[in-house]
């Protein structure tokens, strides 16, 4: 019983501890390998994408601003504020990545 | 040297629309991998399976698990989505290779005009195709999206009016699911269609087997692009339907 309640708070801390096994070698334990594998995959293959992902908003906000100032013939005011808001989306897009 | 065209060009029309090579190339692959299918079908009820089944089950197997690992317990009910985008885009990237695709030309009446044009085209080297399927994908997302967490719940990620900061972060958000559209098709059809520009140049410039290792590295970049559309796709559908905190 006291085995199960000291594996359980082992899982809820999940750092990195080095411990030397029988065998004398260093390990890692405290953090276990599956999910460590399954973030290195998804974060390879977000690399794929990322360099689109990151421009994409900022096209996407100054094609509609172009079509909006020419729409309302108020040339520069849209394009410019939503090329910013497209910038500010494209941060938002890194900070996102990063966080995964 | 033939015209490059970035635009899929219409062979002949019905009822005014056009039918494009690119469009014809994608009723072949479809067809085939139809009959693959009922053929796999088939075989796994049947007491004696041949090699070639052998083949695709351990291939679709090798799949599987791959998923497993992305997205989890939902595997069975995400699998049969993913590995109709996979399959489809890595037979349409490779199709586009077959030798005759691309290089066979029909002439075509066009104003007047008589014009050379291929009668394929690798369908995932057309534009309309690519946009087609990051559309797909980001809607079955939003679709998994609203059925695992509710309408509500999910919503709340795009209009949130709790404070202006969720509110501007909801338009935001809004603007990362549109660019993972964009972003989708662009690498899809860029990858793609710059690969079989530069076979074509190729096989222009040095006439005997120059083309082969571009060839080679054509049918590993088809993989690789079938696969991170896939994966990318897991990855977001993955993110969509979990709880947020």
């Amino acid at each position: 019983m006291t085995q199960f309640h000291f594996d359980d708070r082992m899982k809820t801390i999940k750092k990195n501890y080095l411990k030397i096994d029988s065998k004398g070698e260093i390990d890692q334990f405290g953090q276990s390998k599956h999910i460590k594998k399954k973030n290195d995959k998804e974060s390879i293959i977000m690399y794929f994408n990322v360099g689109y992902y990151l421009v994409i908003p900022i096209l996407i906000g100054l094609g509609i601003g172009i079509l909006v100032d020419r729409w309302a013939k108020t040339k520069p005011v849209f394009t410019v504020l939503l090329l910013l808001i497209g910038t500010v989306g494209s941060f938002y897009n890194l900070f996102t990545i990063q966080k995964k | 040297m033939p015209h490059i065209s970035i635009k899929a060009e219409s062979i002949f029309h019905i009822l005014g629309i056009g039918v494009t090579n690119s469009y014809l190339a994608c009723i072949i692959v479809i067809t085939a991998t139809l009959f693959i299918g009922v053929f796999y079908k088939k075989q796994i009820t049947a007491s004696k399976k041949s090699g070639f089944f052998y083949t695709l089950h351990f291939i679709l197997s090798s799949i599987y698990d791959m998923f497993y690992s992305v997205v989890g317990e939902n595997i069975d009910f995400f699998f049969p989505l993913l590995i109709s985008f996979f399959l489809y885009i890595l037979f349409q990237n490779w199709f586009g290779l077959v030798p005759g695709v691309g290089s066979i030309l029909v002439k075509i009446q066009e104003n007047h005009d008589t014009a050379l044009v291929p009668l394929l085209r690798g369908n995932t080297a057309d534009l309309n195709t690519t946009l087609a399927l990051g559309i797909a994908s980001i809607s079955m997302i939003q679709f998994y999206g609203v059925q695992f967490l509710g309408f509500k719940t999910y919503i709340s990620k795009f209009i949130n009016l709790a404070n202006p900061i969720s509110f501007f972060v909801g338009i935001l958000e809004v603007l990362s699911e549109v660019s993972k559209i964009f972003s989708f098709s662009f690498r899809l059809f860029g990858n793609i269609f710059a690969g079989e520009v530069l076979l074509t140049i190729v096989a222009f410039l040095v006439p005997v087997l120059a083309s082969f290792p571009f060839l080679i590295l054509e049918l590993f970049v088809g993989f690789i692009q079938a696969l991170v559309f896939t994966m990318l796709t897991s990855v977001f559908l993955n993110s969509a339907v979990q709880k947020h905190h």
